[in-house]
């Protein structure tokens, strides 16, 4: 009987995708149950064999282009499958390489702070981001799954041909090639028999398997993103009572008899006992806790005697509250930042290689969209490529835009919450938070560019022009 | 060596000596050499391909003439910018702070070695490319270089010249980026000493500095405003000192890397002169890509202050230390950049400019060339 792996935090709520980032056959080796050496060298074995087989395929299709390179057209298809593909074989290895890194990022959140007052807004916001993650998810292997089918399925409409150019005559003509979904060169014959049926599976998995291998390593980064941006919601949302609480310092009045007789109580005890201080023991009383079940916050100025040790007016427990709620904010959003930047550094290369592979690909089926000339295999599966790309572009640009908006409207909570019945401390506060941000949390692909929608619209009017100019020229 | 950085101790009529020597040895080295190429350039006018032949190297070398100008010019200035932050990165105490030193140190030696042997290579590709009773580079001689022993001198100096002012240029590059990347490191350091403010000070359950040790958390933040005051000083003595040598260096590289790319594709039959025009274009183009990276890495850095200091337990600090906190924080949010001739700013956006400019030149010329 397996036990269940003790794991907490991210690693928690991305036992899916991980999951199925394991079966597919990345090389993610940490996360099981049970480790060992045996079952250890059987995974080692399983993501090696899935490697070798994705690579093999690979570079046979490779050599079908070069052996087919005199005829433009087909030149042309071949190199945008191989640049399309090559997003998997390179996520393949990049997260072989940088295992590390995403161990350490799926880390980060293993500890987090809590604080009592708001555990329950910690609670909602964290179980928002579950949700949004695993929609994703699902969303993502249905597309790919999706994808995978259609492509098999057009493969049995139109002629299974493929084109040569005549030396002589400078002309193409057309030669019978197998009918298998991918163009690819095999050491032995494919055109009919037991042989064409092996190739014809295993090139059904191999689509499948590389598409999810490159899905669902770009899942885990946009749920890493939704995460963050859940953090900040949560973030944000806390700023008001947090500001009440401290507001409180020189305002918050819940009730005069209640006051005066906290007060007196209070005023007894002119150095609390060390023991009491315990958070807990802070908000024990109901008094303490009557600032959130005011909602709307008393605004009416305190002119009961003010306590020997705090000129504001308030009781050396309410300010110490206050300051722990701050300092949980503070290194709420400090953890944020660490998480971020963690993303960033682990995921910014594969980014980057996405995008110059993507942004050539995408040039060549600008120039192949010129050819259309009606609805037949060849729209469908040029217009197929094109949506395919585009949407992997548009799937991680959104995320890193909304982690932008997020992370810059934080100032904006910050400001508009009541800081001007604050105390000294929570003015500065309010001031460094709005300092730090105002430049906004983003993921850069390697410092080369930033991932926001400005990127994804600058690669779609790049091939639009392209497109247009193309077709004047024709 | 070749009479550029007088060592420190020379004085009077020997420094004047030394300065002569300069003189010549520039005169020998690149004099000669501008003069023969801009004669060429003049008498194969509107010949395409071996316009770009001659150009190539040439434009390079004045490039170089700019450089060895400004250095000898300002060479005070940049003496004290080499001395102070020799003494500021040698000060470090903690083994934090050691270890950024000493990565800095690992990256700039490593942007170095790739460049120097990129020189290498490409050097000797180009001294052994020379066909038979050709030499390596197209010039104009006012004698004939045909017929030995002239072939040979000419040959010898030209080669010698190549290697020699190669390097020369390796050395001055990386002179200048790794003063660059020397500013990055301090920038580093204050992030790292601002970080660690509250370091060793047990904050007692009122999260709170008690006043004891808010005063020593003041005299720290006033420490580090010190040197971030004094790194950004340095920022700007080097913005002084070495924009307009970048500023020609970039738009002569533009132009280069445009010529060296059509010649590459115009390709002759020469093997080795392919593989070695090959990596011409990829020196030229690691050339530009190393200032601008060093100077992405110092605004990254300066920006990184304002995150550093917010990673400092300031909500433990009492307001009039969060103030002093956050006047470093306003002054941080306006990066330290060096500029070339005060156009671009030395980052990566901008090397992608530069790249897609000259790209966009050499199509132009290819178009030109093809229509002919």
């Amino acid at each position: 009987m397996m036990t269940k792996v003790k794991t907490q935090g991210l690693v928690t709520d991305l036992m899916p995708n991980i999951k199925l980032m394991q079966a597919a056959g990345h090389f993610l080796f940490n996360y099981h149950s049970d480790n060992s050496g045996m079952s250890m060298l059987l995974r080692k074995v399983y993501s090696s064999v899935h490697a070798v087989l994705i690579v093999v395929n690979y570079v046979c299709m490779a050599i079908n282009m070069a052996q087919y390179s005199d005829e433009v057209n087909e030149l042309t298809a071949n190199t945008i499958t191989v640049l399309f593909f090559a997003h998997s074989v390179i996520k393949l290895l990049f997260f072989a390489l940088n295992s590390k890194s995403f161990y350490r990022t799926l880390a980060i959140w293993n500890q987090s702070n809590s604080h009592p007052l708001f555990t329950e807004s910690d609670a909602r916001y964290h179980q928002l981001a579950l949700t949004k993650m695993r929609r994703l998810l699902y969303c993502i292997c249905g597309v790919t799954v999706l994808s995978v089918a259609s492509w098999v399925t057009l493969t049995f409409f139109g002629e299974s041909v493929r084109f040569i150019a005549n030396k002589e005559t400078n002309e193409t003509m057309t030669e019978p090639a197998p009918r298998l979904p991918l163009k690819a060169w095999y050491p032995f014959n494919t055109m009919s028999g037991t042989m064409y049926i092996a190739a014809f599976a295993l090139q059904i998995y191999w689509l499948l398997f590389s598409m999810a291998i490159a899905n669902l390593l770009d899942v885990m980064f946009c749920s890493w993103l939704i995460f963050a941006c859940e953090q900040l919601q949560h973030l944000k949302a806390i700023m008001k009572p947090l500001m009440e609480l401290s507001a409180s310092l020189d305002t918050y009045r819940p009730n005069t008899a209640e006051l005066f007789r906290a007060s007196s109580t209070e005023k007894s005890e002119k150095v609390p006992d060390p023991v009491d201080l315990d958070i807990r023991g802070i908000y024990s009383t109901q008094q303490d806790f009557g600032i959130t079940l005011r909602g709307a916050g008393g605004k009416l100025q305190t002119f009961g005697q003010p306590t020997p040790n705090n000129p504001n007016g308030l009781t050396q427990k309410q300010e110490m509250l206050a300051r722990s709620a701050i300092k949980y904010w503070v290194e709420r959003h400090k953890h944020v930042v660490r998480l971020v930047a963690s993303i960033g550094d682990t995921y910014g290369t594969a980014l980057l290689f996405h995008m110059l592979i993507s942004t050539i690909t995408l040039t060549l089926l600008a120039y192949q969209a010129t050819k259309i000339d009606g609805v037949n295999v060849y729209a469908f599966s040029t217009l197929g490529y094109l949506t395919y790309t585009l949407g992997q572009v548009f799937h991680f640009c959104i995320f890193g835009n909304r982690l932008i908006e997020e992370s810059s409207s934080v100032m904006e909570a910050a400001y508009s919450c009541q800081w001007y019945d604050g105390s000294e401390e929570a003015k500065t506060f309010v001031q460094i938070v709005c300092q730090q941000c105002q430049k906004a949390m983003s993921i850069s692909g390697a410092k080369f560019f930033t991932v926001s929608l400005d990127l994804f619209a600058s690669v779609l009017g790049a091939v639009v022009t392209y497109f247009m100019v193309l077709v004047q020229l024709k | 060596l070749v009479g550029f950085w007088p060592p420190d101790n020379l004085q009077g009529t020997k420094k004047l000596i030394y300065d002569c020597y300069a003189v010549l040895s520039f005169m020998f080295l690149q004099g000669v050499y501008l003069l023969a190429q801009i004669a060429d350039l003049i008498v194969i006018w509107g010949d395409l391909p071996l316009m770009t032949a001659t150009s190539f190297i040439l434009f390079t070398n004045l490039a170089q003439a700019v450089k060895f100008i400004n250095l000898a010019v300002k060479n005070k200035m940049i003496r004290r910018i080499v001395n102070d932050c020799d003494q500021v990165l040698g000060n470090v105490q903690t083994e934090e702070a050691k270890r950024i030193v000493r990565r800095c140190d690992k990256d700039t030696t490593v942007q170095l070695v790739a460049f120097f042997s990129l020189t290498l290579f490409t050097i000797t590709g180009f001294a052994t490319s020379a066909e038979r009773g050709h030499l390596p580079l197209r010039a104009w001689y006012p004698y004939d270089t045909s017929k030995s022993p002239t072939y040979e001198l000419t040959f010898v100096h030209q080669v010698y010249a190549l290697f020699v002012s190669a390097f020369l240029n390796v050395a001055k590059d990386t002179m200048v980026t790794t003063l660059i990347a020397q500013c990055h490191c301090q920038l580093k350091l204050i992030g790292l000493s601002l970080r660690t403010l509250g370091k060793d000070l047990e904050v007692d359950k009122s999260h709170l500095l008690s006043p004891k040790q808010g005063e020593l958390i003041r005299s720290r933040l006033h420490k580090c405003a010190m040197q971030h005051q004094r790194a950004l000083d340095v920022a700007q003595q080097l913005q002084l000192c070495f924009s307009e040598p970048t500023f020609a260096q970039f738009n002569v590289s533009r132009i280069i890397i445009c010529v060296s790319a059509f010649q590459l594709v115009s390709a002759t039959n020469n093997m080795v002169r392919l593989v070695s025009m090959g990596t011409y274009l990829v020196n030229m183009c690691f050339q530009v890509f190393l200032y601008c990276y060093n100077g992405n890495q110092l605004s990254e850095e300066s920006s990184d202050i304002s995150v550093a200091a917010y990673f400092s337990p300031w909500h433990t600090m009492s307001p009039s230390i969060r103030r002093e906190l956050i006047i470093i924080m306003v002054r941080s949010k306006r990066i330290a950049r060096i500029t070339a001739g005060g156009f671009t700013t030395l980052s990566l956006a901008s090397f992608m400019a530069i790249i897609k400019a000259s790209y966009s030149l050499f199509t132009l010329l290819k178009q030109v060339n093809d229509g002919d």
